[in-house]
């Protein structure tokens, strides 16, 4: 509206100022006016016919007499353009199964589905179900979803197979929000050209396991990581950032990074916290530390990219996709975006152990039912498709590990295809193993007043990806009286 | 364009004044309220209305997820203006911005003016048309397209500096200088205010630079003397356009920081804000008196602006 | 404007020379200006014409460019400019190494892999100029480009219409008659133009909801039958220009208001009602914000500033395809404008005063 302002009521002025001040109503107009006079009668009957036409304009009809439920796709995975023709055919494939529901989705970028939800249910507009949905979509719509256990019971729905300790994947306090569906379990991913270039070892496979640099034996820990990605680390002239003649301002290929994560995320590798208790902020133990490494790495050691790297066209928006980067940490999903077509040597790696501890955080998506949700049976009889008869389909369509055992070995078979091209088959059992190294509590768990506290941990990830002359202890300190002042905005 | 004069407003059909010519009067007077009432209804509907409705959510916590906490605050929101560091932040945020982007796009735009006007260009509705160009390009395509040509690593603009040995900044990282970043992906966007400022420029008599030069000035006198201030009426409504811009400042800011005002709070625009709290926090009660507060501000700036143009706006004909 | 006044001192050129000087001059300007201005559109086109492969080359040519490549043994290797011993050779890099690498040389390549000491990455790679042609119809395809101009040309012609009935019905009432609380009222209207839109955003979002247009196009059209405070503003302001003796002599006719409006005010006012049309078709083309509240999720009814939001997933960032798009979106607003620039200039400056 701003730039349609500024152009018209300039115009307006110059209007104006002519009009009013220059005292020639001259010839221009006037001069025009009998030839112009015929076609602009004819011209606005034309217009005024076409507005009786108008009513033409499209509104979608849906299917009568069936019951509508509304699947928002969005939150979580699911709107990148080949998903979303895959959750059609899905759509397809439901409708025509059955006779009762219609199932209706509304696909809503990632960049926007947050704000754009809310604004649906301000509106009294809210879809049925949502999903696929973490732990953090859920936790900025608090008390938002409904508790599925009257549904369970009532459905006689089998959990039985469900590991307890992922069931609690899906309770916000203790209310069960969402059906078990994926888990993705975060290890290393390796580009191994890369590794083999700096003719260095595949990393560990196996907990436990140490690494060998140059016949020199090494725990797999951070320290270890922080050597290898800065000899992964190469400027334009092919020096390596442990050399004193790298020059950090032409870097080429990196070492290392959190891909897709936040400074929770991050944090949690060095031990498992919530920075809450008792409803004051509080520092988990290791957090400081894991900042200060990633901060250094970043400025000091310059083997994790920058926020300007990542926005350069050499990596961005997917560093390791970009083949520039070696090792990232990431989740199970990532299987959606290594880029197979261009990275055609890479496997898995377990992550490294911060004080003999290994933690590996885990994701678990689900879809849920909101609580505005004007027909929450038929959702629920939706839900129950998604998660049973329709479950293969959906897995394979978001790389989600099944959260039931007895699907696992499908789905591995199933990737395997997809990595079809690599050099080496890449080896799922580190997924496998990762498992029982979840972080707990999770590194997406609700803080109180949550879309405020999630928008200044938010804030701190960003200052520490771009600005290179932090104070990173002053900084933390600054980031707990934030969430101090966060939570206690909700206390009152 | 003053305030001031208002008598009470009447309502529609009803006859206000006495005497002579009552039935045409009223005739009149039922034309133009027939030709009105679009306009009128429209207000009712989707300024008047909503306009009191989000007034009175300025007095509520209300908050869409949970209506049934909905409940009467009193003015503890306006209250909370005073004591709010985000909203410190995000006022110096636009100010500083505005001191930088709201004169550059007044002269920039006028020297491009000056030059498509100049009798000296060949091809002129050719030029016209490309530097009107990119303000047709959407907003978003045009936030894309800069974040290529600004980034610090692999842009143009810091491969050209590069070339004359200079080392640019980071420009959409730098909290220093991501305002002024923006100030350049704003000069894509000058296409119509170009426009406005020609058309005052082809305004201006013909004879008075005559006069002009029978008189001896040089084309620097004719310039300050002449052409600034008979399109000084362009330039002061250009102002009050940029000025509300400013204030209103959004998709750029929301495009290129991922809505939150990075890096470090330096792109968080009083709009952005606005829009956080209410879309972001669901604090819609805070949201609806942040955007009042906003409206009352900038309404007080345009009426005292309007008070200083006597001073410095010329109009040819005298005043309306 | 004739500059063939009175010149006391001889000039060194004739009048004619220094004429023609100053048309090289400015257009030279013009076009160095020109060329800067449009810089980023130059990136735009560069990078609409390459892969993800080749923008993720940054140290490559500016040009859409790819390494030049040599099969060995069924697989594709990159050449280099190689240093040896018995001169630079052209050789092809297939085992990469920090300090010491393999080639071989598509000359000889039965001579097997040639080590090589040194880093590879300082060595020069070989270019061929490679533009790649499938982000136009990728992108097209990708957010059904086409779909998208249908829909943004509807929803734009048709609140463009919407527009300029109510605003030319309103502006006229401004303009030609006298009624009580006129100018109280045409300070609300201006004073509307400095609301923000945040302020009725979320009580108009749900009573477009309540009244069941969420995701449809009528929250995009039909607010603009109610007329607009710039577009009444700028009709008032040129109506008021046209002589009132023109209607009273219509009106002794015995036409009614709203034939005098018709056959008397708009015949005179084309160029207005032209400038408030395209304005009005390029704020629609580019708007960002209504759409994306009211159509969200609404895939068959986005317009093109919501598609190519697409392009910009914060997971699959593909600037080639995104450049591509633009282009091709700004194609059809810049004809329209070339070829209305003259109606549209007359709009704004009423009595043009070219030449």
């Amino acid at each position: 509206m701003r730039k349609f302002a500024l152009s018209v009521v300039s115009v307006l002025i110059l209007l104006s100022m002519v009009l009013t001040a220059c005292a020639t109503p001259t010839a221009a107009p006037t001069a025009a006016a009998p030839t112009a006079e015929v076609k602009v009668v004819e011209k606005t009957v034309v217009v005024t016919q076409e507005v009786k036409v108008e009513t033409k304009v499209e509104v979608p009809v849906a299917a009568a007499e069936r019951t509508q439920v509304y699947w928002y796709i969005g939150l979580g995975a699911g709107s990148q353009p080949a998903q979303i023709e895959a959750e059609k055919v899905f759509i397809d494939k439901y409708n025509k199964s059955q006779t009762e529901i219609q199932l209706i989705p509304i696909i809503v970028d990632n960049n926007y589905a947050r704000d754009n939800l809310i604004a649906q249910i301000a509106a009294g507009n809210a879809p049925d179900i949502v999903g696929p949905v973490g732990t953090k979509g859920r936790g900025f719509f608090p008390g938002a979803f409904m508790d599925l256990t009257p549904m369970v019971e009532k459905f006689k729905y089998d959990l039985s197979d469900v590991d307890p300790k992922f069931l609690e994947f899906y309770k916000d306090e203790g209310a069960l929000v969402g059906l078990p569906f994926a888990i993705f379990p975060s290890f290393l991913w390796v580009n191994k050209t890369l590794l083999e270039e700096a003719g260095l070892d595949m990393l560990p496979q196996k907990f436990g396991e140490k690494y060998t640099i140059d016949g020199k034996e090494y725990e797999w820990n951070f320290d270890t990581l922080k050597l290898v990605a800065m000899k992964l680390t190469v400027d334009a002239k092919g020096n390596d950032a442990t050399s004193p003649d790298f020059d950090p301002t032409n870097i080429v290929q990196w070492g290392f990074d959190w891909q897709w994560t936040d400074a929770r995320g991050i944090a949690t590798s060095f031990g498992a916290g919530i920075p809450v208790a008792d409803g004051k902020a509080v520092l988990p133990a290791g957090w400081g530390e894991a900042w200060q490494w990633y901060y250094d790495g970043m400025w000091k050691d310059h083997f994790i990219p920058t926020q300007a790297n990542i926005d350069s066209d050499l990596i961005k928006g997917n560093e390791f996709g970009s083949g520039k980067v070696a090792i990232v940490h990431c989740h199970m999903w990532f299987t959606c975006c290594t880029v197979p077509e261009t990275n055609t040597n890479i496997d898995i790696a377990v992550v490294p152990a911060y004080n003999g501890v290994y933690t590996a955080k885990m994701h678990g998506d689900t879809f849920s039912i909101l609580k505005d949700s004007k027909n929450p049976e038929a959702a629920f009889k939706v839900l129950t498709y998604m998660l049973g008869e329709g479950s293969a389909d959906l897995y394979a369509l978001y790389g989600g590990m099944p959260a039931r055992a007895s699907q696992q070995a499908d789905f591995f078979a199933g990737l395997d295809k997809t990595f079809e091209k690599n050099a080496v088959k890449i080896n799922w059992q580190v997924a496998v193993d990762s498992m029982p190294y979840v972080d707990a509590p999770n590194h997406e768990a609700g803080l109180p007043n949550f879309a405020k506290a999630d928008d200044a941990i938010a804030k701190f990830t960003s200052d520490m990806r771009s600005n290179d002359k932090l104070d990173i202890k002053a900084r933390i300190d600054q980031l707990i009286t934030d969430l101090n002042t966060i939570y206690q905005e909700v206390k009152k | 364009m003053t305030v001031s004069q208002s008598v009470v407003p009447t309502k529609p059909g009803g006859a206000g004044k006495e005497s002579k010519g009552l039935g045409l009067r009223r005739r009149e007077a039922k034309w133009g309220l027939i030709f009105l009432s679009p306009w009128l209804l429209g207000f009712l509907i989707f300024t008047l209305l909503p306009m009191l409705a989000s007034l009175t959510f300025s007095f509520t916590n209300y908050n869409p997820t949970k209506p049934a906490e909905m409940s009467f605050v009193g003015l503890s929101n306006y209250a909370r203006l005073f004591n709010d560091v985000d909203l410190l932040q995000a006022i110096s945020v636009t100010l500083r911005f505005a001191l930088i982007s709201v004169p550059l796009s007044l002269i920039f735009p006028l020297l491009l003016a000056l030059l498509v006007n100049s009798k000296h260009l060949l091809a002129k509705n050719v030029f016209r048309t490309l530097f009107y160009m990119p303000y047709m390009i959407p907003v978003v395509a045009g936030v894309m397209v800069f974040g290529g040509v600004l980034n610090s690593e692999s842009g143009w603009l810091n491969r050209l500096l590069a070339m004359i040995g200079i080392q640019g900044p980071n420009w959409f990282q730098d909290a220093n200088w991501v305002l002024p970043a923006l100030v350049i992906m704003g000069f894509w966007g000058v296409g119509n205010t170009m426009l406005t400022m020609l058309s005052g420029l082809q305004n201006v008599p013909t004879e008075m630079y005559e006069a002009a030069k029978v008189d001896g000035a040089n084309a620097f006198v004719t310039f300050f003397k002449i052409t600034i201030p008979m399109i000084s009426p362009v330039v002061f409504y250009n102002l009050i356009l940029s000025l509300i811009g400013t204030f209103q400042y959004f998709t750029q800011a929301y495009v290129i920081s991922n809505g939150r005002g990075d890096p470090g709070g330096a792109t968080l625009f009083y709009n952005l804000y606005l829009y956080k709290t209410a879309f972001a926090f669901l604090d819609m009660g805070y949201g609806s008196t942040l955007a009042w507060a906003m409206f009352i501000v900038v309404l007080l700036l345009t009426v005292f602006l309007f008070q200083t143009q006597k001073r410095w706006v010329y109009y040819a004909g005298g005043e309306d | 404007m004739a500059a063939t006044t009175t010149q006391i001192k001889k000039p060194l050129l004739s009048w004619k020379q220094r004429e023609i000087l100053s048309y090289i001059g400015v257009t030279l300007l013009g076009l160095v200006v020109v060329v800067i201005f449009l810089m980023p559109l130059g990136y735009a086109a560069v990078t609409a014409f390459k892969s993800q492969e080749q923008i993720r080359d940054v140290t490559g040519p500016l040009l859409p460019s790819l390494p030049s490549k040599y099969n060995y043994q069924g697989k594709d290797y990159n050449l280099y400019e190689v240093p040896m011993p018995d001169g630079t050779r052209t050789m092809a890099l297939v085992k990469a190494g920090r300090e010491s690498s393999e080639f071989v040389d598509p000359l000889n390549p039965d001579a097997g892999l040639v080590k090589w000491e040194g880093r590879w990455r300082t060595l020069t790679p070989k270019y061929e100029f490679s533009p790649f042609m499938e982000n136009f119809e990728r992108a097209w395809n990708q957010i059904s480009l086409g779909k998208l101009f249908v829909n943004t040309f509807a929803i734009a012609i048709w609140s463009m219409i919407g527009t300029l009935i109510s605003s030319i019905l309103v502006a006229y009432g401004f303009a030609r008659f006298r009624f009580p609380g006129k100018k109280v009222l045409f300070m609300i209207l201006i004073a509307t133009i400095i609301l923000p839109g945040q302020v009725t955003l979320i009580p108009q979002y749900a009573f477009f909801r309540a009244i069941g247009w969420g995701g449809t196009w009528w929250p995009l059209i039909i607010p603009h039958f109610f007329a607009n405070a710039y577009n009444v503003f700028l009709l008032r302001q040129y109506f008021l220009g046209i002589p009132r003796e023109l209607d009273e002599a219509a009106m002794m006719d015995g036409a009614s208001p709203f034939r005098i409006l018709i056959s008397v005010i708009l015949p005179q006012s084309m160029p207005a009602v032209t400038a408030v049309a395209m304005f009005h078709f390029f704020w629609s083309w580019n708007d960002f914000y209504t759409p994306l509240i009211y159509l969200a999720g609404k895939e068959d009814l986005y317009t093109i500033s919501i598609g190519l939001t697409r392009f910009n997933n914060v997971y699959a960032v593909q600037p080639g395809l995104a450049m591509a798009a633009a282009l091709m979106v700004v194609a059809l607003p810049v004809a329209l404008f070339f070829l209305a620039q003259r109606q549209f200039m007359q709009g704004i400056v009423v009595t043009g005063v070219e030449k």
